[in-house]
């Protein structure tokens, strides 16, 4: 199955969306809240159409993220191909799932990645982690439903 | 990309490869430090979304100053005005001390102290990573930014520079937790190391013994020992000193000047020999 170019379309800009979103200079109580966007809508992506992305996709927008935020080359790279695997492997029960069901799945990803994150950061080993370094597992709960509302209309042409 | 996946399902031969492919990639980039010249690509590449991204902070600045009223504008530029003065008279003697000071240095057979370019720029309004204490500046190898270099704001030290593309850089504030910094006590010339703790309001002073003279209010200002910063700049003032019960080394914490949190303009370092460069010495009377 070939995407056609509305779809790429549609991938392109709600990737572009997600990582204008996750730069936005928010005071700090608010830029810890945020959920990895652009990591959700990869993995979002990778549920509807898993052939598309795929796991090179999200290695390229795990090497995007290194390059903007800044992190050593490499880390995200690493950590999108980790979270998009298990999500390619069950694909087909992923998506017949109800989006509260989803979203579980999801934030258990999330928990992980942030894990990943904060190792990968020199964090875990050096101590310098808190409770909220976990808060994007909280907020991920909430913006993985507003994701699947605001793409609602590609998912019903999709489907 | 759809011809590298066939099935919807994960190759574990190409997770093997995209997973290498990161490891190579953080050890060239982590630890030998191989790939700035790649980095400067890829932020060449990202500008655009970091610069689309700062447009809505940026409209919001431009809106609140479009809308501030006259008598406001009248105050601010009275206050200019008169720090302006201030500042010109100030540097009247500046100029008649460095002469002085080359001077001395010259009889007592001193190294010249280095002399210092500086260069304006601007903070780009976006956030990345909210762990991390970083900004983004409209300056970057176009303009000779290059990785090491210290950025000052108006109050004091700033950080430095970490990461440069074409006309962005990337810069590591000095509030940030990996970030160290060699200083010295104004007061007393005593040494020590301010670390970044990831909150922009608190330092700690590393190094100091329980028995150091140290008061609240002490100047810290740069000591220049590294050779990254310059010396004599200011960096933080002591804020609270809790003299530990055991150990040999006092707990002490520092509020940096430069209000990290929120800058907009900033000032980039150049150092040179003095010695080495015949740009005359500023003439007072043609002086700014």
């Amino acid at each position: 199955m070939r995407p056609d170019p509305w779809t790429w379309l549609a991938i392109l800009f709600s990737l572009l969306l997600a990582l204008v979103v996750g730069l936005l200079p928010f005071p700090q109580y608010i830029a810890q809240l945020q959920p990895p966007w652009l990591l959700l809508v990869v993995l979002y992506w990778s549920i509807l159409q898993p052939t598309t992305l795929g796991m090179a996709g999200a290695w390229l927008m795990g090497l995007l993220l290194d390059a903007i935020q800044p992190s050593p080359l490499g880390t995200h790279a690493a950590l999108f191909t980790l979270a998009v695997t298990p999500v390619l492997a069950l694909q087909r029960l992923l998506r017949t799932l109800p989006v509260a069901q989803q979203a579980l799945w999801i934030a258990g990803l999330v928990f992980l990645y942030e894990v990943g994150e904060l190792w990968l950061g020199d964090r875990l080993t050096a101590g310098r982690v808190s409770a909220d370094d976990f808060l994007p597992v909280i907020s991920t709960l909430f913006a993985w439903p507003l994701i699947k509302v605001l793409l609602f209309r590609q998912e019903r042409r999709l489907a | 990309m759809a011809h590298l996946f066939r099935k919807g399902r994960p190759g574990p031969v190409w997770l093997a490869v995209l997973l290498l492919a990161s490891l190579g990639l953080y050890l060239a980039d982590a630890r030998l430090h191989l790939l700035d010249h790649v980095r400067g690509w890829l932020m060449a590449g990202t500008e655009p979304v970091q610069r689309l991204a700062a447009l809505p902070a940026q409209l919001w600045r431009g809106a609140a100053e479009a809308t501030r009223g006259r008598a406001e504008m009248q105050d601010e530029l009275a206050r200019l005005g008169q720090e302006n003065l201030l500042l010109k008279a100030q540097m009247q003697t500046f100029w008649a001390l460095q002469e002085e000071n080359r001077r001395l240095r010259d009889v007592l057979h001193a190294v010249q102290p280095l002399e210092q370019d500086l260069l304006l720029a601007e903070s780009i309004p976006v956030k990345g990573d909210a762990r991390r204490q970083m900004m983004l500046i409209n300056r970057g190898s176009r303009d000779g930014v290059f990785v090491g270099q210290a950025v000052l704001a108006a109050e004091g030290l700033l950080g430095q520079v970490v990461h440069v593309g074409p006309r962005t850089a990337e810069v590591l504030l000095l509030t940030d937790d990996t970030h160290a910094i060699p200083v010295r006590i104004a007061r007393t010339g005593q040494r020590a190391i301010a670390r970044g703790t990831g909150q922009g309001e608190r330092m700690d002073i590393l190094h100091l013994p329980n028995n150091a003279d140290v008061q609240e209010g002490d100047l810290l200002v740069t000591s220049g020992l590294g050779g990254t910063f310059p010396a004599g700049y200011p960096v933080a003032s002591v804020s609270v000193i809790a003299q530990a019960q055991s150990g040999a080394f006092a707990s002490i914490s520092a509020r940096p000047l430069a209000p990290v949190d929120d800058v907009r303009e900033i000032i980039l370092i150049w150092m040179r020999d003095a010695s080495s460069t015949d740009i005359p010495a500023p003439d007072p009377a043609h002086a700014p």
